[in-house]
């Protein structure tokens, strides 16, 4: 019985370090879907002059819809850049990727077409170059929490017995 | 009136589009452009005159005149271009950005030399729908035949809102058997805000001569309505003249006879592209007169 016991909590602490190394590579998937969601802007700037609002509001991107980012941007036509910052709230990300995006929400809509892919360009190169230090860092940030979790659990059990 | 006063009124930072608000009535009913200047006197202007006023919405001196702060022009650039300037650099290029609900505000600033950098101010125009203003070119017409016409006067005094009443009354066959019209609307003022249900045919946001050519060569219009005349477009006028379409088109002089004195356009006047002239005046209250040009050139 105590043998089971041991088990369970070693199964515990793996799953539990499991569950928070995915929640890391949230991070990732936040970097992932924002780039992309500046690469669509930029593409229905530059090809349609498309306006923001609507630029917002016919963005899918499941990942920022479940994190309630879109539903900010859209949440009042009226004063973007009050939208963007509550937006940028909701997102978990690196404060340097952060400062990127609130550098590019001060000029959003405000600059002509030139200026205004330029600063696109320059914030997703920023979160490119973000999202490949992250996809380096996971993995072992990953499979540390989960070493972490299971050693932790095992040496407990070792205790209990 | 006050619905077009009060449409622009989306567009103008709180604390102007107050005091436009509370100024006179008997000022209010006849504005004619909003105007905002960075950190400079806002003004309206009410026939030819400028008014300036405080911020309570007093007519006052120069000195203690509402001024727009930067902050306030950034916000009426963003209203005026829903947050998205970018969709605009085509017309700020030229100096203006059309109202979505129809007509313009014309901007200028700072440029590169090409671009404007930053937009030191901006002036709303009130687009007015009087349908009936051009009645009496109507009867003119009725009586002796369609003809060209050239609509004279200096700026605001109505040139465009005479255009418009005459695009409207000819193409729904008011007054007269309606005639196909092509309208050249390059600045979207022509046709700002109404629906010309008659039978138009409208090129918007093109320059004057390429309008005309195409309207012209595609369209086959009885008669085509430009504003602004300028010599750049003698070249297609006469060319439309050829293939007898009538022209009728605006111009800022104070009488035609300046006219002669301003080179290419002078052309017009001599191969006589225009049968009547319309003086538009304002004393007190906007006058038209319709002549025949031979008479006054």
């Amino acid at each position: 019985m105590r043998w089971v016991g041991a088990i369970i909590l070693i199964a515990a602490s793996y799953t539990c370090g499991s569950v928070l190394a995915n929640i890391q590579s949230d991070e990732l998937k936040t970097v992932d879907s924002v780039i992309r969601f500046l690469t669509y802007m930029r593409r229905r700037m530059y090809s349609e002059r498309a306006e923001l609002f609507e630029v917002f509001q016919s963005f899918k991107d499941e990942h920022l819809e479940n994190l309630g980012f879109l539903s900010a941007l859209c949440s009042c036509r009226n004063d973007f850049s009050q939208n963007w910052g509550m937006a940028l709230d909701l997102l978990s990300m690196d404060q340097e990727s952060k400062n990127e995006l609130v550098i590019l929400g001060e000029s959003l809509g405000k600059l002509n077409l030139n200026e205004q892919l330029k600063r696109l360009d320059v914030c997703i190169n920023a979160l490119e170059s973000s999202k490949q230090k992250i996809e380096k860092a996971i993995p072992i940030k990953q499979k540390t929490t989960k070493t972490i979790w299971l050693l932790s659990g095992t040496l407990i059990a070792i205790i209990l017995l | 009136m006050h619905n077009t006063i009060e449409m622009l009124f989306r567009y103008l930072p709180l604390r102007i589009s107050l005091a436009v608000h509370n100024l006179p009535k008997e000022i209010f009913d006849k504005i004619n452009e909003i105007r905002l200047r960075l950190n400079a006197p806002t003004s309206v202007t009410v026939g030819n005159e400028n008014i300036v006023f405080d911020s309570q919405g007093n007519p006052c001196e120069i000195t203690s005149s509402i001024c727009a702060t930067k902050d306030e022009i950034q916000e009426c650039i963003a209203k005026l271009t829903h947050n998205s300037l970018y969709t605009c650099d085509e017309y700020i290029t030229r100096g203006f950005i059309p109202i979505p609900e129809g007509g313009r505000a014309g901007v200028c600033g700072k440029s590169d030399g090409k671009n404007f950098m930053e937009i030191y101010s901006i002036n709303l125009r009130l687009h007015r729908f009087l349908p009936l203003v051009a009645e009496d070119l109507v009867k003119v017409f009725s009586d002796k035949g369609v003809g060209g016409v050239l609509i004279c006067s200096p700026p605001a005094m109505g040139k465009t809102t005479f255009l418009r009443s005459i695009s409207y009354l000819l193409s729904m066959g008011k007054g007269m058997a309606p005639l196909r019209i092509g309208i050249a609307d390059t600045r979207w003022e022509i046709t700002a805000g109404m629906n010309l249900n008659g039978i138009a045919d409208v090129i918007l946001g093109m320059d004057k001569a390429a309008s005309i050519n195409i309207l012209t060569r595609t369209m086959s219009p009885q008669i085509i309505i430009c504003d602004e005349i300028s010599g750049d477009e003698v070249d297609a006028v006469l060319e439309a003249q050829n293939t007898g379409v009538k022209l009728i088109a605006s111009v800022h002089c104070n009488h035609p006879k300046e006219l002669k004195n301003r080179g290419r356009l002078a052309k017009l006047l001599e191969c006589g592209i225009f049968d009547y002239c319309v003086m538009l005046k304002y004393e007190n209250e906007y006058k038209t007169e319709i002549l025949p040009i031979g008479d006054i050139v």
